[in-house]
């Protein structure tokens, strides 16, 4: 890790990452899974990604393709959205995909939590029971 | 129901990073969300925003 490394602090235990890049600026998609691997240390191990194309809007300057987009996308195993801040396209869409994996996770982790405890009260009313 | 305080606390609340080389628009996108505007703003966030 090199300059800002100390700004990973803030990213400790995070579950999910927007990672974006600018569909007129070929650079910012290459770079991708640069910025993913230097956060992967701090970050919950099955930290979600999901990529975004930004500036979608720009379709006269737009350079990386949809489809070049979604190919990184499913390298990643990451959802994908084109999105644009200025017309607003995909940003709902995104946040709502986002929101419902993350829901999901956390409720599926409450149900296995649940269950554990459950099953440690079941043992020990059978213990009573003896 | 009960409404003494203001602000209900969240059931969940969940920590999101934004990654992605300077100028492809994380703030632009993060504004969006959060008041549903689009502010032009030409001056770049220094390292990272929380």
């Amino acid at each position: 890790m090199g300059r800002g490394s100390h700004l990973l602090q803030g990213f400790v235990l995070s579950r999910c990452s927007l990672v974006l890049y600018d569909v007129t600026n070929p650079s910012s998609f290459q770079i991708i899974e640069k910025c993913i691997a230097s956060t992967k240390e701090v970050t919950f191990p099955d930290c979600q990604i999901i990529l975004l194309g930004n500036k979608a809007d720009q379709e006269e300057a737009k350079i990386v393709s949809y489809a070049a987009g979604s190919e990184l996308a499913s390298k990643l195993e990451a959802p994908f959205f084109e999105t644009s801040a200025r017309s607003g396209v995909g940003v709902k869409e995104a946040f709502i995909e986002l929101i419902g994996l993350m829901m999901t996770k956390a409720m599926e982790e409450k149900f296995e939590e649940n269950k554990t405890q459950l099953s440690f009260k079941d043992s020990q009313t059978q213990s009573k029971c003896f | 129901m009960e409404s003494k305080s203001t602000q209900a606390s969240p059931d969940y609340q969940f920590k999101i990073i934004m990654l992605g080389d300077y100028g492809v628009g994380k703030t632009s996108i993060h504004q969006f969300y959060l008041h549903g505007k689009y502010a032009s703003t030409e001056s770049v966030t220094l390292g990272a925003y929380f």
